[in-house]
């Protein structure tokens, strides 16, 4: 566990020195921002909208806005972890160092995480901001919406994780991570497309829109926190016998 | 042994090793990978869900999942309404629920555009009708058909919502105002898993209130509820009858405003007693300045329960409306423990001039007194007091508080009991307060009829009102929220990067 967060304090020191970080905070505030002021001034000038959904509800999940910051913001975050250890070589160091394959896994994802974290943190504002104009706020869906959103981070991170242990080159891990994420998110979407039931039902399983569009309800649903969960498990596991794998077939 | 007889180990092959442990990690990838099918096939299949809304808005009642609990056999749903519909989602969200509670619902979602084919045979096996929407969406008169082996039921939209038309005339649209879709579709899954048909006999013939007018004074609204909930209703002649027709499972005497003969209560107590069910929704019939006995209040005295000759009058300003007077208010302390109190606590049901209607002393009996008033009010019984408008003080011989305003009689021991319901208002169930959704006049009205006929769980669910968080901002408003989430927070975040940027660079 020692070992863990020292490689998380370590990577996050490197990931807060880099100027990538900033830009990925700026650019996800800036697209957060302009979709939450959006939504805003949709609600006010639409009173009827409001009979759907609360601006909260609307900006978790009610829009693709949301879903954008998400999909590109992951990859950026994982991309450089593991596989830019690989392009150095300081992997080496790493793997010789007295520390556990998956704890190396474990703390460089336990940084990104808590990075992720850091960028949604600001958009409490939001909620500040809503809780003072509207008449009334339920903090409940405003709770499940934060989770939904840390649950998709639990996941999308893992699976960027995985893409940066498997790839030499940081680039390709971003770009593997983009469509693996990418990928998930549009087979999600065949829920609204398909008519066969048992496809529907596998499709909606995976589909970010639909959990989110319950998550920011109020509504927390077990099959939505083990899959992501079990997802994260089973990204990070496969992600620390990669890691194993280089070792042994140096 | 020679030396030369020593085995020498085998030469390690890399390669070998090598492909061992790749073949061992990779089996062991697969069987997370494996095991990450495998829990989600078992959650998907048995899952919970957590509502975390204020006034648990995505909550099954507890009827509902007392309907759930005791289903024997698969009950099919086919909810037919296109992706694009406004009520999509909620219905969605809603089967969720089910699913979650019973895996006997099975649902099918057959969008009447996407999936024409299996629509048109539907369509055919239901006789449902389509029509097209502006838009190009289809649209049907059938929004849900619940069927289990040969019964089905059909739901529409009209079901499902409420929509308020009040703005109208100031040229609003309407307003989705609450959603009732889970009473409309428990309501449909009882109706066909459960194969008898009860009949509910209303008396006629005493200026009661009917269930074939649709004004004011009628009852039309509980008729066509009755009907949903899958009973047949009829209105009875008691005068000139020996007995109660045969057929009726309930009898009941909704508000009569001239006395019943004495061979007609005779009738209807040997109704009770041979098993039947009885209730007697009985409003004061004030004669001039005197209160008129309705010929009923010894049926019910003979079962145990005591009807006052008296109007009660609430003082809690909480409990009182803002039309009506001290004799129109709110009752809302119910029994614990009575199946017909039991699904409403501390929810209000709304009477008006109502009698008070108590557990007779010394009677042997099983009652239960329903529903009673606050500390803060009386049973008048000096009506001409109250004609000359005096100020409202509790007098020695009024009725003390709390006044009961309803009870439940279980007769007999046999297996057959009857059962008796009285309550000493009728008005309770007029369409203004039976359709009110902030009310329990609905529920109570239905879980009357319920309890009378043994099916408890068919007790009506009060439609669950949308949740809406109003933003009226004004421009000055607007303007900050812009500021604050499309300037203050990204330059906020670009200073503090060029600052760690400069500091690194020195």
């Amino acid at each position: 566990m020692r070992q863990i967060a020292v490689i998380a304090r370590r990577e996050l020191a490197s990931i807060f020195l880099s100027p990538i970080a900033y830009v990925v905070l700026v650019c996800f505030l800036l697209l957060n921002g302009i979709s939450f002021w959006l939504i805003v001034t949709f609600v006010t000038n639409e009173p009827a909208m409001q009979m759907q959904s609360s601006p909260l509800q609307a900006f978790f999940g009610g829009t693709l806005l949301y879903y954008l910051p998400i999909l590109a913001v992951c990859p950026l975050i994982t991309m450089r972890t593991l596989a830019e250890e690989h392009r150095s070589g300081t992997i080496e160091t790493l793997m010789t160092a007295p520390v556990r394959d998956f704890e190396v896994v474990l703390g460089k994802y336990a940084a990104a995480l808590i990075f992720y974290i850091f960028l949604w943190l600001p958009t409490l504002l939001y909620v500040v901001l809503v809780a003072r104009n509207a008449t009334s706020l339920d903090w409940g869906p405003v709770a499940s919406a934060y989770l939904g959103t840390l649950l998709i981070g639990v996941l999308y991170v893992s699976i960027g994780i995985l893409m940066s242990a498997m790839s030499k080159n940081q680039i390709i891990a971003c770009i593997l991570t983009y469509v693996v994420l990418g990928g998930l998110f549009f087979l999600g979407l065949g829920e609204y497309v398909l008519s066969d039931e048992w496809w529907k039902n596998v499709w909606s399983h995976v589909n970010l829109w639909s959990h989110m569009e319950e998550l920011s309800k109020g509504i927390v649903d077990t099959r939505r926190v083990v899959y992501y969960l079990s997802g994260a498990v089973a990204a990070l596991y496969t992600a620390t016998r990669v890691v194993e794998a280089r070792r042994w077939r140096a | 042994m020679s030396p030369a007889d020593v085995p020498t180990p085998r030469p390690r092959d890399p390669s070998r090793e090598r492909a061992s442990i790749g073949l061992n990690s990779l089996a062991r990838v697969l069987l997370v990978l494996g095991l990450f099918v495998m829990v989600n096939y078992l959650s998907a299949r048995h899952y919970v869900r957590a509502d975390m809304t204020r006034k648990s808005l995505y909550s099954l009642s507890a009827k509902t999942k007392r309907v759930l609990g005791g289903l024997h056999s698969d009950v099919q749903v086919d909810v037919f309404l296109s992706q694009g519909d406004s009520i999509y989602g909620d219905v969605k969200e809603l089967f969720s629920r089910y699913r979650a509670q019973s895996p006997r619902i099975k649902v099918r979602f057959i969008d009447p555009d996407l999936d024409r084919a299996r629509f048109e045979l539907m369509k055919s096996r239901y006789g449902i009708r389509e029509g097209r929407l502006p838009d190009g969406r289809t649209i049907t008169d059938t929004a849900i058909v619940v069927s289990s082996g040969e019964r089905h039921w059909f739901v529409t939209q009209d079901d499902m919502v409420e929509v308020d038309f009040s703005g109208a005339e100031m040229g609003g649209g309407p307003e989705l105002k609450g959603f009732k879709a889970e009473g409309a579709l428990t309501s449909a899954i009882v109706n066909v898993t459960t194969a008898d048909k009860p009949k509910i006999c209303f008396t006629k013939g005493h200026g009661e209130l009917s269930i074939d007018d649709f004004g004011e004074r009628g009852l039309s609204h509980l008729a066509e509820a009755l009907k949903r909930d899958n009973y047949e209703t009829q209105a009875i002649e008691t005068y000139g009858r020996p007995s109660v027709p045969s057929g009726c499972s309930a009898v009941i005497v909704a508000g009569p405003t001239r006395p019943f003969a004495e061979e007609e209560a005779a009738s209807l107590r040997s109704f009770v007693e041979g098993g039947g069910k009885l209730a007697l929704l009985l409003d004061p019939i004030i004669d001039g300045s005197r209160f008129v006995p309705t010929g009923l209040e010894g049926i019910a005295e003979h079962f145990g329960v005591k009807i006052d000759q008296d109007i009660v009058v609430e003082t809690d300003a909480k409990r009182l409306t803002t039309v009506g007077g001290l004799e129109t208010f709110a009752a809302m302390d119910w029994a614990t423990g009575h199946a017909l109190a039991e699904p409403f606590r501390e929810a209000p049901l709304l009477v008006s001039i109502a009698r008070s209607v108590r557990k007779a002393e010394g009677g042997t009996a099983l009652v239960t007194e329903i529903v009673k008033t606050s500390d803060s009010s009386w049973g008048e019984t000096d009506l001409a007091r109250m004609q000359a408008g005096d100020e409202p003080a509790k007098g020695a011989d009024d009725v003390e508080p709390p006044a009961s305003l309803a009870a439940a009689v279980e007769v007999g021991e046999s297996e057959r009991k009857g059962r008796l319901v009285v309550v000493g208002d009728a008005d309770f169930l007029a369409r203004a307060l039976f359709e009110n959704p902030t009310l329990v006049n609905q529920d109570f009205g239905l879980g009357i009829v319920s309890w009378l006929s043994q099916r408890e769980n068919l007790i009506s669910i009060a439609p669950k009102d949308v949740e809406n968080v109003h933003m009226n901002l004004s421009e000055d408003q607007l303007f900050w929220i812009r500021t604050y989430s499309v300037y203050c927070m990204p330059l906020a975040a670009l200073f503090v990067g060029v600052v760690v940027w400069l500091r690194r660079r020195q």
